[in-house]
């Protein structure tokens, strides 16, 4: 029998687990304890985010460990174990807690104690924050703090975290609390319900499951179907299901009905705690300033408008801020390529240089600036309540495809990234709903896609007014953006009709207040994610960009190119002299350099795939940066910089791969791309699944290949169908 | 029970109506799940915003709510 859990940690070092609802004010409680030095990292298996941050207090060490909101400790899925895991010690990665800080929102004691209630069982020293004091005091909520304390047997310490209020009272509370363990944890359950607890301990000991805690095997008993059963990995789990079933009809027959006895007992013993102790002295029907705000934002038809209004908006300010920025990122690739010529004469280790490494991963760090923007807006929208407004909005349009509202965060966190909005597809508990939304999520347009249609559009797409007011670009970006989400309303409609036939799953949300968002929260969120996608620049894509360089290089024989650069180099150090030689022996190396990338292995291979491409309006190197693009869709860019900058296409002068892509030509001499070319690679991007880490996360999320693969051919085959319509419209229309 | 005026469905209340629920009838874990989000037995809800779905105030907290099929929260309509 193990009845406590083992406090792990010296005197001097302290482990503290924070854990409260959603919407109480948790990041912010965690930030001014840990003034913001936190490592983010991930539960191995799950998609829970571990964030651990470390502040000293006195002659304290005080590691903090910061569990996911959630409204009850019934584990009903691996992730929310995960809470319960970190708080018993069971889980290797992090020590196990000496105490738990639960923060609520003080002037919602009746339903934020549910969750204190059940931490009260885990007999652990306990802390109860009741977070936006100030909040609750202008609502006219009063509370005799010393009293509930004395109820309910913990300290007590009120805080208005947000104005870094009452913040040292916490941790003074939490050592008070690990000195004085004060009372066990009340029983709220009748006899007989810690008697079948008993028994079942019995039962898994001789089934060879040896010292389950207590709360773990109360929560078997009361989660039908939890996450709890499988901690006894040791047991036969079919056994153990029947065996719990038989001991909750034992319990039914007593008159203890399962699960309802549970939120009944919790309810009540809430109620006889805050009797006395919690009044409101107003009732609720005031219109807050939230609800007036909502009167407007979840209104069918203002509401409809300003979401719409609120989506342009960003897509137009994603392009016209960026512009300064990547100019900027062109300057630095310029002079890294003088840098390095500078250092070395032509030869094959210059060219991995410049045309490899540089032209790769410079064509894809050139967009970090939109990547940054668009991860800040969608974080802003997080943090300051719209979010859930918008699946509130969204809600109407999705049960009309079979989904609810719960389905639209992440369709709206995969137009930032498909690799978290896959993951968030687990807030969805209807199995059926989840596959259908993780199925489409990788329609939404990602920010890997971002690239491709800007380096399309800054390019090819003039920069002319649409209506007098609109910006072209700006409203072909928007298009693209739009063409991924409206394919996806009549695909997930077909999935719901035959593939995971159900009916609509209900919506029951927290439409919390709106606030101003917090620049530390939003910051940290953006520099993560974008940490992220340039970690990616840097690894995935210098592997694919060297592969694709080599295979671009070898195997011809580039003497005569190296000969001609040098004395083209020798000759302009005096260009006006030697104007008319430096042109015909720039023109003699073009040709030399077309030729040797036409006899690489990559030529020879683009060739094979050129008919496949041709329909859609593609010549042999875009069908090579498509299929290159296979592990990430971002490496096309690189790819491509690769192929043209090899090719001999980028000049001297501008090395950047928008001049190249202008100056490229069909053998013939016809310009390659033209604006229906232009539109169809963006279309052929905006749908495909070129993406082997969202395609692995769909893996582990479904736990078979079936899915991944079948994602990657109905996206690939409509993707393909969708750029051969956008080339061949588009050009019979431009005559 | 105190004399209950009238036991209906949460769905039939009027804008800013309240009433106080008084059984969630519907499969258990669905139940569950929502008793542990607040709409308990005795809680009182107000509707904000009639419709599907709607927007209800339960404690100063705001929900959207669209129930499945098969569940319906039964409340006793409280005197404005």
């Amino acid at each position: 029998m193990q009845e406590t859990v083992q406090a792990a940690t010296s005197a001097q070092t302290l482990t503290v687990a924070l854990i409260g609802n959603p919407n109480t004010g948790k990041s912010t409680l965690f930030n001014s304890l840990c003034g913001g030095k936190a490592r983010v990292g991930n539960f191995p298996g799950v998609t829970v985010e571990k964030k651990v941050g470390k502040y000293r207090f006195g002659d304290r060490n005080i590691t903090l460990i910061d569990l996911p909101g959630t409204y009850s400790l019934s584990p009903r899925s691996d992730d929310e174990m995960v809470s319960v895991d970190v708080l018993l010690g069971r889980k290797k990665e992090v020590t196990a807690p000496d105490a738990v800080v639960c923060i609520v929102d003080a002037s919602n004691l009746e339903r934020n104690l549910y969750l204190f209630s059940q931490i009260r069982d885990l007999n652990l020293p306990t802390v109860l924050v009741l977070n936006m004091w100030d909040v609750a005091n202008s609502r006219g909520v009063q509370i005799d703090v010393e009293q509930l304390s004395e109820r309910l047997g913990v300290p007590v310490v009120t805080t208005s975290a947000h104005r870094r209020e009452g913040i040292e009272g916490v941790t003074a509370a939490v050592l008070q609390a690990v000195e004085n363990p004060g009372t066990k944890a009340v029983r709220l359950f009748p006899a007989e319900f810690y008697d079948e607890a008993q028994k079942l301990d019995e039962w898994l000991v001789s089934n060879g499951e040896p010292a389950t805690h207590l709360f773990l095997r109360e929560r078997m008993l009361l989660d039908i179907r939890g996450a709890s059963e499988d901690a006894a990995s040791q047991a036969d789990q079919s056994k153990l299901k029947a065996y719990l079933e038989e001991a909750r009809g034992r319990l039914a027959a007593s008159g203890h009905r399962i699960p309802a006895i549970e939120t009944k007992l919790r309810y009540d013993w809430i109620r006889q705690q805050l009797d006395g102790v919690f009044t409101r002295s107003e009732t609720d029907h005031r219109l807050s300033a939230s609800d007036r705000i909502d009167k407007i934002l979840t209104h069918k038809v203002t509401g409809m408008i300003v979401f719409a209004l609120i989506m342009l908006l960003i897509f137009q300010a994603i392009y016209t801020w960026s512009g300064p920025f990547m100019e900027m990122v062109e300057g630095l690739q310029n002079g890294a390529n003088e840098i390095v010529g500078g250092m070395m004469g032509p030869g094959t280790l210059r060219s991995l240089l410049v045309d490899g490494i540089i032209a790769g991963v410079g064509s894809v760090i050139i967009f970090l600036p939109q990547i940054v923007m668009l991860f800040a807006f969608i974080s802003i929208l997080e943090d300051c309540g719209y979010m859930a407004r918008a699946a509130f909005l969204m809600d109407k349009l999705m049960t009309k495809v079979g989904l609810s509202g719960k389905s639209f965060l992440p369709l709206m966190s995969s137009f930032a990234c498909a690799i978290p909005g896959v993951m968030a597809t687990r807030v969805i508990e209807n199995r059926r709903d989840r596959m259908v939304t993780m199925l489409i999520a990788p329609l939404m347009s990602c920010s890997a896609r971002l690239p491709v249609y800007m380096l399309m559009i800054y390019t090819f797409i003039p920069a002319s007014l649409l209506f007098g007011f609109l910006s072209l670009r700006g409203t072909v970006l928007f298009s693209m953006y739009a063409i991924g989400a409206v394919l996806a309303i009549p695909i997930a409609w077909l999935f719901k009709k035959t593939l995971f036939k159900g009916e609509t799953p209900p919506f029951v949300m927290e439409l919390p207040p709106y606030k101003w968002p917090s620049p530390k929260i939003v910051f940290d969120r953006v520099y993560d994610r974008s940490k992220a996608f340039v970690v990616r620049a840097g690894t995935l894509i210098f592997a694919v960009t060297v592969v694709v360089w080599a295979l671009g290089y070898f195997p011809g024989d580039h003497t005569t190119q190296h000969q001609l650069a040098q004395q083209i180099e020798t000759l302009q150090a005096s260009p006006e002299e030697n104007a008319e030689e430096i042109d015909k022996l720039s023109a003699e190396y073009d040709d030399v350099s077309g030729a040797l990338i036409r006899e690489s292995y990559l030529g020879r291979m683009g060739k094979a795939i050129e008919p496949v491409v041709k329909p859609l309006g593609w010549d042999w190197r875009i069908g090579i940066g498509a299929v290159a693009s296979f592990p990430a869709r971002e490496v096309i860019i690189s790819t491509m910089g690769t192929i043209f900058s090899l090719g001999g296409e980028v000049d001297e002068e501008d090395p950047s791969l928008k001049d190249a892509l202008s100056n490229a030509t069909w053998p013939d001499g016809r310009p390659l791309f033209t604006v229906p070319v232009a539109l169809s690679i963006m279309v052929f991007f905006a749908l495909c699944a070129q993406c082997g880490a969202t395609l692995m996360v769909i893996r582990r999320e479904t736990n078979s290949w079936r899915w991944p693969i079948f994602t990657f051919v109905y996206m690939t085959g409509l993707a393909y169908i969708a750029a051969l319509l956008t080339y061949q419209i588009g050009t019979s229309l431009m005559g | 029970m105190s004399d209950v005026l009238q036991m209906i469905p949460m769905d039939m209340l009027q804008k800013n109506e309240s009433g106080r629920i008084v059984e969630i009838v519907g499969p258990h874990d669905w139940k569950h799940r929502l008793q542990e989000l607040g709409l308990r037995d005795g809680a009182i809800v107000r509707v904000v915003k009639p419709g599907t779905p709607a927007i209800i105030a339960i404690d100063g907290h705001r929900f959207s709510f669209r129930s499945d099929p098969n569940t319906v929260v039964l409340v006793e309509l409280l005197p404005a």
